[in-house]
């Protein structure tokens, strides 16, 4: 897949996993993921919709250092190459 | 390590929180002078004097007692809700007494576990996922199985910060923690299993709205799902335990088989699954010692609509 194409796939998931009000016309990949709604308890819906979404699967302690879109999608990048 | 150090607004709140926590702190003090039976006998009075006097506490109790069929009458709903009031001030007791009394955990507790999940508890690197719920004494089987492996115990910051720092000063040293439920930190859940902590989560919380809904004594109760998602996204063995109280200072550590629930793809389903075994988990305890339930809890409150898996 590619950059743009994990980016799109991994917006879409976003907005249908949050419950958060988000204007995601301004969402970047600079955007912090926990001002999108998620915290320690709400990304566990994202995760288990990322692993399905991406068909991969990955020990998620390995999104603690993730903050940002931006991280997440190269994250991905790394996994489904 | 407070959970909550956000200082109270209004002076009068500030002045309410410090006088409950004074309160509370010569209650302690009072309790560490007195013998344990006289202390025991004491919390059960008061239990008693709580019956009496929370009413509203005393009609959620008999009403879910009569609503789940626990209770076959109304007699029984009665006696089972007293009894109830009267195990909760106990459990107070023991609980301070588990904390700070030397060995209290070798000296009062026994194990009633399955071979396969004392082997999850002895390896100190598996993560492992413990749901338990508002039956027997619940502080108590935290602290046994810190015993064996560190325990972080996912908590809601008290609303009063110094009750909720002193709650957290009174944890005894070693492998015992309590963390807030809610951080931006968003793989905190999954590192504490990698490290080969038991995750310890409270199951029969009412979760609103966003909860999902799942049946509890056969009628829906909106039901948290983090622990569903845990086990389902970090595939970590998930047992459910709790610790029955078998006599006065005596318990027994109890706990299910490693419960594995596979991955269908339907995340609904699949959180529906995990919840509905852990439900059927609880109510088998409740079942067994239905006097040491906390029945006080609205716990099928209705909700203006269901919406999907999420936490609260």
């Amino acid at each position: 897949m590619t950059h743009d194409e994990i980016l799109k796939k991994l917006h879409g998931i976003m907005k249908s996993t949050t419950r958060e009000n988000v204007d995601w016309d301004s969402i970047s990949e600079a955007s912090r993921v926990d001002a999108l709604g998620f915290d320690s308890l709400s990304i566990l819906d994202l995760m288990y919709d990322i692993q399905q979404g991406f068909e991969i699967e990955f020990d998620p302690s390995e999104l603690v250092h993730l903050k940002t879109v931006g991280d997440f999608v190269a994250f991905l990048e790394t996994r489904t190459a | 390590m407070s959970t909550s150090t956000k200082p109270a607004q209004s002076p009068w709140i500030k002045a309410r929180y410090l006088v409950e926590y004074a309160g509370l702190k010569a209650a302690l003090g009072l309790l560490n002078t007195l013998p344990t039976t006289t202390s025991l006998a004491l919390a059960r009075g008061v239990g008693n004097l709580g019956y009496v006097f929370c009413g509203m506490r005393r009609r959620v109790s008999i009403e879910n007692l009569r609503r789940t069929g626990v209770a076959g009458d109304a007699a029984r709903a009665r006696q089972l809700a007293r009894a109830s009031f009267s195990h909760m001030t106990q459990l107070v007791v023991e609980t301070i007494w588990a904390r700070y009394a030397p060995g209290f955990v070798e000296k009062h507790v026994t194990l009633a576990i399955p071979a396969a999940t004392r082997d999850l508890l002895n390896d100190r690197k598996q993560g492992l996922l413990l749901a338990t719920g508002h039956i027997g004494n619940w502080e108590v089987a935290g602290l046994a199985a810190a015993r064996r492996k560190s325990v972080v115990g996912l908590m809601r910051p008290m609303s009063n910060p110094y009750v909720d720092a002193m709650v957290q000063r009174l944890l005894p040293p070693g492998g015992f923690r309590l963390v807030p439920k809610h951080s931006p930190d968003i793989g905190r859940f999954a590192e504490y299993l990698r490290e080969g902590s038991v995750l310890a989560l409270m199951i029969d919380q009412f979760a609103g709205e966003r909860g999902m809904s799942v049946p509890f004594f056969g009628q829906p109760a909106q039901t948290h799902t983090a622990v569903a998602l845990l086990h389902l996204v970090t595939r970590e063995p998930l047992v459910f335990g709790w610790c029955r109280r078998t006599g006065p200072l005596q318990f027994e550590l109890r706990a299910s088989e490693p419960i594995v629930i596979a991955r269908t793809g339907h995340k609904q389903e699949d959180v529906r699954a995990v919840l509905t075994r852990l439900n059927s988990e609880l109510e088998r305890a409740i079942g067994e010692a239905p006097e040491q339930y906390m029945w006080g809890h609205r716990r099928w409150k209705p909700v203006k609509a269901s919406v999907g898996s999420g936490e609260e």
